[in-house]
């Protein structure tokens, strides 16, 4: 059913996530820079504000920043805005039956253009720095693969939620933030120990992937492939409940949206 | 038995739709009912059934009226065969991969022009991108929007609104074919110009068309049967001229 779904309406999810980055384009001024010049001048905020007030010292700085933001925002902007989806997608699925977990990978496909214009950014950043390049940097794909797959079965649970309990919003946006400040987007991890470091990696996921995002994008490492496989598990899992719940929910969606 | 069942494009068997109240979704009725004792509940009991107990079928290249009151169902029966609500007793057999409701100015994404939206409801409707293409051409000329394809929905006048709805359900035309309320669309011109393409593709033998509408007069023309839904049941089902009838009688007294 999940296969015969997706196959059918991804270009739904494609063409609509597409379109919906276009008007945002059209109906500002910059235009598609703004999808540049937003990790851009948030990475001068916070490499101000940890560099010069907290005095963080790290090679690159503004490089390591704009990796974090590039990443957070892909599963920040992806999450909040699943919260309330099947509610202001109504207008369509009033009219026609669409699986409601085809509107989260929209969104995810919209953020996930975003996330990839800026990865490219920070590429070309890299070779004009002259941060040595490696073959490891590769390993940057499957690391986004498992990050999609998190950000998916999150997002269908918060999509299904989202319907029943309008107050979710607040909470998640409170939630959100602290998971932001708890995901390493603007300081290192070096005073973590050995052992507090682990527990930190099988628990916080954005923290986890954006760290071995930056060891492979600017030092270098391999990936460790190890919790990389624990996360997509996870992943994978949160996706099927996700998934199954919208699919239970079909049901009762409708009648309470308005 | 078989046999005759293979001709229906629609099934719908005793089927009742229920909305729940939303307050028994509500997290605070929620916590006070964990806190109360079981006979106390707030319970779903006082759902609002919506369409109760309601029978009818469809044959391949038919087209049924629903007739009713203001809130006796009519809407939520046939967004149940679109598949938009869940059905919560009976079953509902639709044969037919492209089944979309066509109803006045729902639908859009207004932040996206008309051109996009033509392709998003054909998407939603499950065409494939050559369909679609195919039909572009002429959901355009017909909708007569003309520059205004390329502008955003939002820009649009509730009447360009709904001639691009009606053109997009006239020309990438599914096989079922389910009208909410949509023969008088436009100005007289466009409306006299879409009636007549209704007709057309009501008419059409390998269409099958659910018609709700009010104005008995205008089922009158079109339809072989009619199902009268009254207060969520049906009322009746039948020949057309002997349905309305009734239903006239009903309502005037």
């Amino acid at each position: 059913m999940f296969i015969r779904d997706l196959k059918r309406y991804s270009k739904y999810a494609t063409y609509s996530a597409v379109s919906e980055l276009k008007s945002q384009v059209a109906g500002s001024y910059l235009g598609w820079m703004w999808w540049v010049l937003d990790p851009l001048l948030f990475m001068l905020v916070y490499t101000f504000v940890a560099a010069y007030i907290f005095g963080c010292e790290v090679d690159n700085f503004p490089l390591f920043v704009f990796l974090g933001l590039t990443i957070w925002n892909f599963f920040g902007s992806t999450v909040e805005g699943c919260v309330g989806i099947i509610n202001s997608y109504s207008a369509v699925t009033k009219k026609a039956y669409i699986p409601k977990f085809i509107l989260v990978l929209m969104k995810q496909f919209e953020n996930l253009i975003k996330m990839l214009i800026s990865v490219g950014i920070s590429l070309v950043t890299i070779v004009v720095v002259q941060i040595p390049v490696t073959l490891n940097l590769l390993a940057f794909i499957p690391i986004l693969i498992v990050y999609f797959v998190l950000a998916f079965g999150v997002g269908t649970i918060c999509a299904y939620l989202g319907v029943f309990v309008s107050d979710l919003s607040h909470v998640i946006s409170i939630f959100m933030r602290f998971l932001f400040y708890l995901s390493a987007v603007f300081y290192p991890l070096d005073r973590f120990g050995e052992g507090l470091l682990n527990i930190y990696n099988m628990i916080c996921p954005t923290g986890f992937i954006i760290v071995q995002f930056r060891n492979v994008m600017m030092y270098g490492f391999g990936a460790d492939y190890f919790r990389l496989f624990y996360w997509l598990v996870i992943g994978l899992i949160l996706s099927v409940v996700g998934v199954s719940l919208l699919y239970r929910g079909e049901k009762d969606f409708m009648k309470v949206v308005f | 038995m078989s046999g005759i069942d293979t001709e229906l494009a629609i099934d719908v068997k005793n089927v009742t739709i229920a909305y729940r109240n939303t307050t028994a979704v509500n997290y605070r009725i929620f916590l006070k009912n964990m806190l109360k004792p079981r006979k106390k509940q707030i319970s779903a009991g006082n759902d609002f059934q919506a369409v109760k107990n309601v029978s009818f079928n469809v044959r391949k290249g038919e087209t049924i009226g629903i007739v009713g009151e203001n809130g006796s169902g009519k809407s939520t029966l046939l967004g149940a065969v679109a598949g938009v609500y869940g059905v919560d007793k009976g079953r509902i057999t639709v044969r037919s991969d492209h089944c979309s409701l066509l109803s006045l100015g729902t639908g859009f994404q207004s932040r996206l022009s008309g051109y996009q939206n033509i392709f998003l409801s054909g998407y939603a409707m499950g065409f494939s991108k050559e369909e679609i293409l195919a039909s572009l051409d002429e959901i355009i000329e017909f909708s007569e929007l003309g520059d205004f394809i390329q502008k955003p929905v939002k820009t649009y006048s509730s009447g360009m609104y709904s001639k691009l709805a009606f053109s997009i359900s006239s020309v990438l035309t599914p096989e079922i074919l389910l009208v909410d309320e949509i023969l008088s669309v436009g100005d007289i011109r466009f409306r006299q110009k879409s009636y007549a393409k209704m007709k057309q593709m009501i008419t059409d033998e390998h269409r099958s068309v659910i018609i709700v509408n009010h104005s008995t007069e205008s089922l009158r023309g079109l339809c072989s049967r009619i199902l009268w839904l009254h207060q969520g049941e049906g009322k009746m089902f039948g020949e057309t001229d002997e349905v309305l009838d009734a239903y006239r009688k009903f309502m005037v007294g």
